[in-house]
């Protein structure tokens, strides 16, 4: 995992699955002398509230890999292009309501909107549709109901902010967006083997953030002391500041996001809608892929302004519904 | 990460969701209702992981190199290899984290949470919570059995005061504060563990029995004179129970 491991890696490659497997086998093994020895009130609190979290939102990530590789595998680019209208000042807000339809996770929609500008689709409503497929589609929403189940406020609200931060960013890429450079993708890319190598990647993929993020999230739970949680999330702008953040830190699936939201409870509604806003948008792992697909020049600005446009949404919302 | 271990660790992964769902241990992280969705998608990665290890040919991990080796050979400008990995079919270095919740149920094989996280966020009741309190006690010969939950919403929303006067009985666990109360508590979870909080009940009139156990306790609403009401218990009698099999609640 770090970076020392790299050059042995090619060495070590054979034996990997069976060093993995000992690990694996060696805990369970030593279980009845480990569980006493890590029994520790602290410490297993911080495991328990991890767990949870991992447990609630591997399912829905699960259906939600399923979905998205059923998707890409039946429609096409081709059939995308042809939902969306010629006029892209109407394709903007279009391309945001496709992705009510088209579940998929946030690393596959930057690969897919660059194939559709490489197809001809004008960048502002494929970026459009890169925001708004992650964040407003039906899995994200019904995992965000069941995280909030008395609020269905919350989840109207994180729609709506959704919607209107990709639509905002459409339309300012409309009116601004030649003057900054973009790279437009080279070929290829995609997930190329077959249904299942596709799901199975995706879920990795999606899952290894999750459980960064449900790590962290328990340890703010549990460690950090209530006074001090208290008093930044009892502040209205260092409490958003910090969600903003920390969405952009833990780079979440979509589809597990609301979990860790929801766990959080010495922070505000309107910090948790920043949260589930910003997160699907925009966090360190989708900089990074886009700053590769579509140049350094071009993730200088678009990232910056998708952390902006989607903190003032979710608040200009959260101010409204909630 | 090679094809092969990827599936090891779907694998693992899978097997741990149902082995929570078989033993029961789920209860103590979620809600009983995600005992099918825990149990399907259980059995979903194992078996994606075995087809796909089943349909590559057995030499694939050796001739093609699924990562690490990738990165020579493209020096592109930008961020570099890492990007590659993400069109490419191979997975990030972050799919060794899931690694650590396998090894987190089987090493600390995490409890139902207690005294500790109820000391950290008591009575942070939901607004919600407030429906039915204006619903009377029903009649009842001896102690009436109810919970803490209900208990401290009636206290707190009840305007016609029916605790008034009731023998009421009560489940929980043992915790205390840093004054040297204890109370009886139950965590009441909205969607899982990790978002739930405490309900309790102080208890007067009787030692403290050990942090942590489980305690059936008989009494009255002890309102403290006239200030603000305040979930408070006056026990006749505490017995020690069995935890019972779901702890939230």
């Amino acid at each position: 995992m770090t970076t020392t491991e790299a050059p042995r890696r090619d060495r070590l490659r054979l034996g990997q699955t069976e060093l993995v497997l000992g690990v694996v086998l060696l805990a369970l093994v030593s279980q009845r002398w480990l569980v006493p020895a890590l029994d520790d009130e602290a410490l297993g609190t911080w495991a328990t509230m991890f767990v949870a979290i991992v447990v609630q939102a591997v399912p829905f990530l699960v259906f939600g890999v399923l979905l998205a590789a059923v998707i890409s595998h039946l429609v096409t680019d081709r059939a995308l292009e042809r939902v969306v209208p010629d006029r892209a000042a109407l394709g903007v807000p279009a391309a945001g309501l496709a992705g009510v339809a088209l579940p998929g996770c946030e690393c596959a929609s930057v690969p897919v909107s660059a194939s559709l500008i490489r197809r001809g689709v004008v960048p502002a409503v494929a970026l459009t549709f890169m925001l708004a497929a992650p964040a407003v589609n039906p899995v994200v929403i019904v995992a965000t109901a069941v995280a909030f189940p008395d609020q269905p406020l919350l989840v109207l609200a994180r729609f709506l902010a959704s919607l209107l931060t990709a639509v905002l960013i459409g339309w300012l890429w409309l009116w601004r967006g030649g003057r900054v450079p973009m790279r437009l993708p080279r070929g290829g890319g995609e997930h190329g083997g077959s249904f299942l190598g596709s799901v199975q990647h995706d879920f990795l993929h999606a899952a290894g953030f999750l459980v960064l993020g449900a790590a962290l999230a328990a340890v703010v739970n549990t460690f950090v002391s209530r006074e001090v949680l208290d008093s930044v999330a009892g502040q209205a702008v260092a409490g958003i500041v910090a969600m903003a953040l920390f969405a952009f830190v833990v780079a979440m699936c979509s589809e597990a996001d609301a979990f860790v939201a929801a766990s959080l409870t010495a922070f505000s509604d309107t910090a948790k809608l920043v949260f589930m806003v910003v997160g699907p948008a925009m966090d360190i792992k989708l900089a990074s892929m886009q700053a590769g697909t579509f140049g350094r020049g071009f993730a200088l600005v678009f990232v910056p302004l998708v952390v902006v446009v989607a903190t003032g949404s979710a608040v200009l919302v959260g101010g409204w519904l909630l | 990460m090679t094809r092969t271990t990827q599936a090891l660790v779907l694998t693992l992964v899978g097997a741990t969701l149902v082995r929570l769902t078989l033993t029961d241990a789920y209860l103590r992280y979620v809600n009983a209702w995600m005992r099918w969705p825990l149990l399907a998608s259980g059995v979903l990665l194992v078996a994606v992981a075995l087809v796909v290890v089943l349909r590559q040919p057995a030499a694939a991990d050796a001739d093609h190199p699924q990562h690490g080796g990738h990165e020579p050979h493209e020096p592109h400008e930008g961020g570099g290899g890492h990007e590659d990995d993400e069109h490419a079919g191979h997975v990030s270095r972050s799919a060794w984290l899931l690694l650590a919740p396998v090894l987190v149920v089987f090493t600390i094989s995490p409890p139902a949470l207690g005294a500790y996280s109820a000391e950290r966020s008591a009575n942070e009741l939901p607004a919600s919570a407030a429906e039915g309190a204006e619903l009377p006690l029903p009649p009842s010969e001896g102690p009436l059995e109810i919970d803490v939950v209900d208990f401290v919403v009636r206290v707190q929303f009840d305007e016609a005061r029916s605790l008034m006067g009731r023998e009421v009985s009560v489940v929980g666990f043992v915790s205390g504060d840093d004054e040297g109360n204890w109370y009886v508590t139950r965590m009441d979870m909205n969607c899982c563990a990790a978002d739930a909080a405490a309900n309790r009940i102080m208890v007067t009139g009787a030692e403290a029995p050990e942090r942590n156990s489980w305690v059936r306790v008989t009494g009255e609403w002890d309102p403290l004179d006239g200030g603000e009401p305040t979930s408070t218990m006056a026990a006749s009698d505490v017995e020690a129970v069995e935890a019972p099999r779901n702890t939230y609640g």
